[in-house]
This record gives structure tokens, C-alpha cells and sequence, in this order.
């Protein structure tokens, strides 16, 4: 049931990632399905009873779902400077 | 008394009741059409899932999951208001959100699904018993903080210390990305 309700979680993430047209809700799903992962990790570590590397691997993931964060709003950054508008749309003007 | 009644212990509660606020909190970060009420929505849930992390006896996680939460809600409200966003709401017709929320829908319960059928083989091809499907544990049975920081000095040095590195790579590579668009000198 606990991964159940992490996958539900993960699940909702990806919803989000994909109903969402701007790039702030898509960071909001990317951060979504962060919380599904390492809430899943940390389950799977409770009920393999190896429980300190679940919470460790948790831990970077959620340090690691910072620097997602980080460069995610620097890039909305650039995108509005760029386009002074942050749909999703626009992003494929960054390659150029 | 109905605790008692149900035999149900208040660690089981609380998971219980943050993984509701949870998922709840998560539909409503999704769906939402306002991005202040999804950003809102999306701090309560990072703080439910700490609350899972806290019944699960992981502290440590718990702690750094409400701050980063914090912190992170704190950044989208001024990134969305300092980009324009912040009042801004969708204006499509609720037909045409329910047409184009079907195949998102169905992408992430099938992306459940798939995650949760993986783990069910998984555990009764390792473990034996259906051992993902226990109740959460005690927080008797966690380990305490000293053995955490212990294990991570120990045995994930190099982790913690690439971790580090990244996030301190990803800061100055957010500085260049972000940085305004400088005219050339002519020489």
C-alpha cells in the first residue's frame, strides 16, 4: 500500500508534466514526481528492511530535486528575457 | 477511543492522514487552474509527505523535506509573480480541460500502475511474503539520527561530496543561463 500511494504520487507528477501548458506548472509536476520518487525509495527501503541506504538514496533525491529547481528557474529566466513569456512552447527557442 | 476500537496506532494515523493530504494536495497542484492555489497546493504536499517520512521514523528526511518545501514554494511565488504568472489563470472552456486532461490521466495512472505492478513481482520474487503491502513501521524499529549521519560519513562520502559539487555547479550554471544578453564589444 505504500508504494501504491508513492506511485499514485509519481503518477500525479506526470499528469501535471503533461496537462500543464507553462513552465512554472511543469516544474510543478517535476517537483511532484520528486516527491513520489523518494517517498517511494524510502518505502521500498522500510519494507526491504534496509533501512538506512532507503533513507540515504531519499536524501539525494531530494538534494537532487534542489538543483532540478535551480536550473529549472534559471531557465524560465532566460526564457522571459528571451520572450518575455514562459509557455512551453518557447522552449524550443533556447536551442538557437 | 476509536483509535483503540480499530487497533489502529497513531503512527499508522498520521501516515495515513498526511499520504490523503498528500494525494489530495497533488490533484489539486495539477488541476488547478490558478498557479497561486497550485503552488500553495504544492507546499502542503511536500510538508504531508515530510509527515510520511516522519511516520516512517526517517527525521532527517522529514526535516529537510519541510524546508526544501518551504523554501521552494517561497522561490515559485517569486518567480511566478517577478515573471507575470502569479494572478494569472487558464481561460479554457471546461470541456475543451476535460478533453485534453484524458490522455495526461491516463498516462499517469498507467505510470502508477506500472510502478506498483513492478514492485508487487519484485517483492514476491525477493522477499517471499508480500512484504510491500506491510503496515508502516514503529518508529522504534528506525534508526536513530547519530546512525544516519554515521552512514553517510562513512560509507556515501564520495555521494555527499559529488553531491555537493553538483549543487554548487548547478548554482553557478544557473547564474550563466539567467544571466541578461550582453552586446559584443567591437574591438
Amino acid at each position: 500500500m505504500m508504494v501504491l500511494i508513492s506511485a499514485l504520487l509519481g503518477g500525479t507528477g506526470i499528469i501535471c508534466l503533461l496537462y500543464r501548458k507553462s513552465f512554472l506548472g511543469f516544474l510543478i509536476g517535476t517537483q511532484l514526481l520528486v516527491l513520489g520518487a523518494s517517498s517511494m525509495i524510502v518505502s521500498i527501503g522500510v519494507s526491504s528492511k534496509v533501512i538506512d541506504q532507503g533513507y540515504l538514496f531519499g536524501f539525494f533525491i531530494v538534494l537532487g530535486s534542489v538543483a532540478q529547481l535551480i536550473i529549472g528557474f534559471a531557465l524560465a529566466v532566460r526564457l522571459f528575457y528571451l520572450k518575455n513569456r514562459t509557455g512551453m512552447d518557447e522552449l524550443r527557442s533556447l536551442k538557437h | 477511543m476509536a483509535i483503540v476500537n480499530t487497533n489502529l496506532t497513531l503512527i499508522e494515523l498520521v501516515y495515513w492522514i498526511c499520504s490523503a493530504v498528500a494525494l489530495g494536495a497533488a490533484l489539486t497542484a495539477t488541476f488547478m487552474s490558478s498557479i497561486r492555489f497550485a503552488i500553495l497546493s504544492l507546499w502542503v504536499c511536500g510538508l504531508a509527505v515530510g509527515g510520511i517520512f516522519l511516520s516512517q521514523g526517517a527525521e532527517l528526511l522529514a526535516i529537510t523535506q519541510w524546508i526544501i518545501s518551504t523554501l521552494g514554494a517561497l522561490c515559485f511565488i517569486f518567480y511566478s509573480v517577478m515573471l507575470g504568472e502569479y494572478h494569472s489563470e487558464e481561460t479554457t472552456p471546461l470541456k475543451r480541460k476535460l478533453v485534453s486532461a484524458i490522455l495526461p490521466t491516463l498516462a499517469g495512472l498507467g505510470f502508477s500502475g506500472v510502478i506498483w505492478l513492478g514492485s508487487r513481482s519484485l517483492s514476491s520474487a525477493n522477499a517471499g511474503a508480500n512484504a510491500l503491502n506491510m503496515a508502516p513501521p514503529s518508529p522504534e524499529n528506525a534508526h536513530n539520527l547519530a546512525t544516519i549521519g554515521k552512514s553517510l560519513m562513512d560509507k556515501q562520502f564520495l555521494s555527499l561530496q559529488i553531491l555537493g559539487l553538483t549543487l554548487f555547479l548547478v548554482v553557478v550554471g544557473a547564474g550563466v543561463i539567467a544571466r541578461p544578453e550582453m552586446k559584443e564589444k567591437s574591438s
